[in-house]
């Protein structure tokens, strides 16, 4: 599959957490010009806009300069605070206006992965940044270099819970030979999605590294395995790799232990003899005794497996808290005399 | 044919004349800019008499299914869309299906088109097309057509087969007979055969086709709304259709010796047609509203039912709920949670959503709720008009909850509203309830296109962390307003009770408590009605009888006053929009009048009736709040007739009530 299709593949997989995340500056942006709006015009602008908010049917019905000076909470901002806002709210409406492209990392052939998806969550950090400035400026907490400074970039390790959680998914394209997925882990955080796009020959399993209780990992050569990335409501990497490289997906939502979060649908037939990316044949081959590794299954205990043959027989306490209650309501009642 | 007033079609050859008939009664409002349009000289087709008036009323009438009602909106709607004014009534049996060939079947529409604006339907019809005479009856027996009517009516059951049919049509024959009604039999089954195999399905396209001839209507517009109707049917149901349309001109053309001419004042601005209940639902879109919590309940549904279409185009949504209980419950929970939500219903809706608009009150969440009105009480007259609500709305809460109470007076009202009521259940943290009724809802009025603003729109809620020490009822004492917190919003959490609660919202049932919270939240009522302007007065400011109104009879009741007027009647009239808080100034204007009535569709004592005194009469809804709140002797004159009241009625009653010695 041609590289651009293997991003628009991934780009289509991730839209929807993409589509929040646009739609939730959006929605930022109407708040902030609302607020601007409301406090940020003269006397008459106040009775002028309720009016306007009122619509025709109050239009000589109500007072709406009386219904103004109910409302006037003091709250007048000066030149310095409205330009202030203004620039966050202008970084904001900037950023959600922006298309696919903000959304999409190429490492150059060389290039540092882990840097370019820094470069690039700083980027759209501004948003988070200006978000922050409106709060603080019209909490009245002015610090002007430091505002600057956020709408200029505004990196990861800055960005606080809340934002890691609506930080919107990375598509990236990578040489093969660059693909240190490892680095990346410093970015797997909240719902973060990055998903590699791989040029030429890679490792046979360079996400396994990645793999932790919590992250969802996924090396795949088709969009239905980034599907279920998009679904899982944690963060998440997946890279779609050559037929060389092996296929596998962990997902934590399996079970607690690593071979039932793990599932390894391909493994490849051939050791590679090729340093790629200055990973020796010895390394790489450690790549893949570590998937091999986290996907098998220990051998029971015959004692422990007896012990299972013999709960096999009794039936599995109810679950439901209706079964439940009928459980115990039979439990307590003596039906050993019924015929 | 045993009347002498019962014409037969074949044989009428007339030279072609013009009859002039510009009547002085259509009520033309001075609020729209129209401009006369220069009139075409019309040139009657040979024996054709062509009759031009200011104004005319059509009722098509049928059993119910057999179509008369949509017959009746596609000639209202495209006689609007050609700048004719035009207020129509659907005719809405109480049954969903009666016996068919009764008098109580009667179904259909009114259509009263004029030059002018036109503010209600009037008082009789004077041209009527009957599916059979029983509902044709049926509409004789209401008063419902003029004398002299015109009346179009399917002749196939005077020679039915059927002896009882037969009989029935010779009797109510000689009911009608001595009231000058201009019959015209028209053979409508025998014509639709030629092209259905079942003409129940179809006949009403033919009068259609025939009303489109005698009034010269757009036949293009008609095309095209009748297409649009069944844009959903087989392509040859579609066709079907629009060949009986074709069929129904032609007979006219060929068979008719008249025609009517109600000249087109082409509106200045550019108009919209529909009806209160799809003002109601384009206006919550405009508004901004989020969500719509509804339970099915006539004559509210048509309203959702229309939401529920181009809602979600919009961002909206139209729950359903499992009963009305539940809708309001659904409502007032996404409004807590900051959405912009609304619920419709109708009477015996907003009596099961009684706790819960006591509730909102509690909490102080803003709702806005639309009470479709119908006659009551209990399940009542579920598809007629009647402004019972009134104090169910305004006092229905056990407790005080105090609340605003609204109520627009047309079409365009019903869809300016929205808007201004989410507004003030936002400002005051309250619930606003809209009354409209089952004539605003099912009837159609063209307005300006209204100019749709997005200051409207939802802003999106402003959420800072709330200040320390900020109190979900941080009330301000003076007025009684405060803050509203949305949950998740930082520092605001607290617990939302129904119980009496302090600035808190912590429980207390101590005396001050509760005193407290009451008076916060009825301080913000008076709070509000300070901001209210006067109410303007229709005629002149001071004078015998002012009449006092709300809702639907406003035109009706200015149309009565302008004709005591007329008559050297010193009438004036008002129409109030809000009911709770009253509007201001009101016991100073009535002290300019000699006499105050309210005239409303509801039910009060009459005071000529047995046992019924000054002490006991009950008295109209509107009448008790003015009486209560101005301490003036406030007379009423109500009716609950299950339709529209009539300017007719209203201009006997204000003759009636003009106090002794101003009558001249």
């Amino acid at each position: 599959m041609p590289s651009d299709e293997r991003v628009e593949l991934a780009l289509q997989a991730l839209a929807k957490q993409r589509d929040a995340f646009r739609s939730a500056l959006g929605n930022t942006v109407e708040q902030v010009q609302a607020f601007l709006a409301e406090h940020g015009s003269s006397e008459n602008g106040q009775v002028e806009r309720i009016a306007a908010e009122l619509g025709p049917f109050a239009a000589g019905r109500i007072d709406t300069g009386k219904l103004s000076k109910l409302f006037n909470n003091g709250m007048a901002l000066d030149g310095l605070t409205i330009e202030a806002i203004e620039k966050a709210c202008n970084t904001i409406a900037e950023l959600a206006e922006r298309n696919h492209q903000l959304y999409l990392v190429d490492v150059p052939s060389g290039g540092d992965l882990r840097h370019a998806v820094g470069q690039a969550l700083e980027e759209i950090g501004r948003a988070f940044g200006a978000v922050r400035i409106f709060e603080l400026t019209r909490a009245g907490s002015r610090q002007r270099n430091e505002h600057a400074r956020s709408l200029g970039s505004f990196p990861y390790d800055r960005w606080s819970k809340g934002e890691r959680r609506l930080a919107p998914p990375l598509v990236v394209t990578v040489d093969g030979n660059d693909l240190r997925a490892e680095r990346l882990a410093v970015f797997l955080d909240g719902t973060q999605k990055i998903v590699l796009v791989v040029r030429g020959a890679c490792t046979p399993a360079p996400l396994v590294r990645l793999i932790t209780p919590g992250i969802f990992v996924v090396q795949t050569t088709h969009g239905a395995d980034l599907e279920r990335l998009a679904a899982w409501d944690g963060p998440g990497v997946g890279a779609l790799v050559p037929e060389t490289a092996a296929r596998f997906v962990h997902d934590p939502a399996g079970g607690s232990e690593p071979w039932q979060r793990l599932a390894v649908t391909h493994m490849p037939d051939e050791k590679t003899r090729h340093t790629i990316g200055g990973l020796s044949a010895f390394q790489q081959g450690e790549e893949l005794a570590q998937l091999s590794a986290l996907a098998r299954k220990p051998p029971e205990a015959p004692a422990a497996a007896a012990a299972a043959a013999a709960a096999a027989t009794v039936p599995a306490p109810p679950t439901d808290p209706v079964d439940k209650l009928a459980a115990w309501l039979l439990s307590q009642t003596d039906l050993s005399g019924v015929e | 044919m045993r009347s002498a007033s019962v014409r037969d079609t074949a044989n009428t050859v007339h030279e072609p004349e013009r009859e002039r008939e510009m009547t002085p009664s259509s009520h033309a409002s001075s609020t729209t800019a129209t401009k006369p349009r220069k009139a075409k000289k019309k040139k009657a087709p040979r024996g054709k008499t062509i009759r031009r008036v200011s104004e005319h009323t059509v009722e098509v009438v049928s059993d119910p299914g057999e179509g008369a009602q949509k017959c009746g909106q596609i000639f209202g709607r495209v006689s609007a869309k050609m700048g004719n004014g035009v207020w129509t009534v659907e005719i809405i049996p109480a049954e969903i299906q009666p016996p068919a060939r009764t008098p109580p079947s009667a179904s259909g529409n009114r259509i009263r088109i004029g030059t002018a604006r036109v503010t209600n339907w009037g008082d009789a019809a004077d041209l009527v097309v009957a599916f059979n005479e029983q509902v044709l009856l049926h509409r004789h027996r209401l008063g419902a057509l003029k004398h002299g009517a015109t009346i179009l009516i399917e002749s196939m059951w005077e020679n039915h087969e059927d002896e009882d049919i037969r009989k029935a049509w010779a009797e109510a024959m000689e009911e009608l007979d001595g009231h000058d009604y201009q019959f015209i039999r028209v053979p409508m089954e025998e014509q639709c055969l030629t092209v259905v195999e079942n003409p129940r399905r179809g006949k009403n396209m033919f009068a259609l086709g025939m009303l489109a001839q005698i009034y010269s209507r757009d036949v293009d517009k008609i095309r095209e709304l009748t297409s649009h109707e069944f844009r959903l049917k087989a392509e040859e149901v579609r066709e079907a259709n629009l060949a009986l349309l074709d069929l129904g001109y032609r007979w006219a053309e060929k068979n008719l010796d008249f025609q009517i001419e109600v000249p087109v004042e082409k509106p200045e601005v550019p108009m919209v047609v529909m009806n209160g209940n799809q003002a109601i639902a384009i206006g919550a879109i405009a508004a901004g509203m989020e969500l719509c919590a509804m339970y099915p309940i006539t004559p509210a549904t048509s309203a959702s039912h229309y939401l529920s279409e181009i809602f979600e185009k919009f961002g909206g949504i139209v729950h359903q709920a499992e009963d009305e209980i539940g809708a309001a419950g659904v409502a007032i929970g996404a409004s807590y949670a900051g959405k912009v939500a609304f619920t419709i219903t109708s009477g015996p809706g907003l009596a099961l959503k009684t706790e819960f608009i006591g509730l909102a009150v509690m909490l102080e969440i803003p709702l806005v709720v639309v009470d479709v009105q119908r006659g009551g009480p209990s399940t009542g007259l579920p598809t007629k008009i009647e402004q019972s609500d009134l104090l169910a709305a305004v006092y229905g809460q056990p407790g005080d909850a105090p609340k605003v109470v609204m109520a627009p007076a047309t079409m365009e009202e019903c869809f300016l509203c929205m808007t201004t009521a989410r507004r003030i259940a936002e400002a005051f943290r309250c619930p606003v309830i809209a009354l409209t009724d089952a004539n605003l809802a099912t009837g159609v009025q063209p307005f300006p296109r209204p100019e749709i603003s997005t200051d409207w729109i939802a802003n999106p809620l402003d959420l800072p962390p709330v200040p320390e020490g900020k109190l979900p009822y941080d009330w301000d004492p003076e007025t009684g307003l405060s803050q509203r917190f949305i949950p998740g919003q930082a520092g605001g959490m607290h617990t939302a009770t129904g119980l009496s609660h302090d600035e808190h919202s912590h429980v207390g049932y101590s005396p001050d408590v509760h005193e407290r919270g009451c008076n916060m939240r009825s301080r913000k009522m008076a709070v509000f009605q300070q901001t209210l302007k006067p109410p303007t007065v229709h005629g002149d400011d001071k004078g015998d009888l002012l009449v006092v109104g709300w809702g639907s009879t406003m035109g009706a009741i200015e149309e009565a006053v302008d004709r005591a007027r007329a008559e050297g009647l010193s009438v004036s009239s008002l129409h109030l929009r809000f009911l709770s808080p009253l509007e201001p100034g009101l016991k100073k204007i009535f002290r300019r009048f000699k006499k105050v009535m309210t005239v409303e569709v509801n039910f009060s004592d009459d005071p000529k009736d047995p046992f019924i005194t000054d002490e006991n009469r009950r008295r109209g809804q509107l009448a008790w709040l003015l009486r209560a709140q101005t301490l003036v002797d406030i007379d009423c004159w109500t009716r609950v007739p299950g339709e529209p009241l009539r300017p007719g009625q209203i201009h006997q009653a204000i003759r009636a009530h003009v106090p002794d010695g101003a009558k001249g």
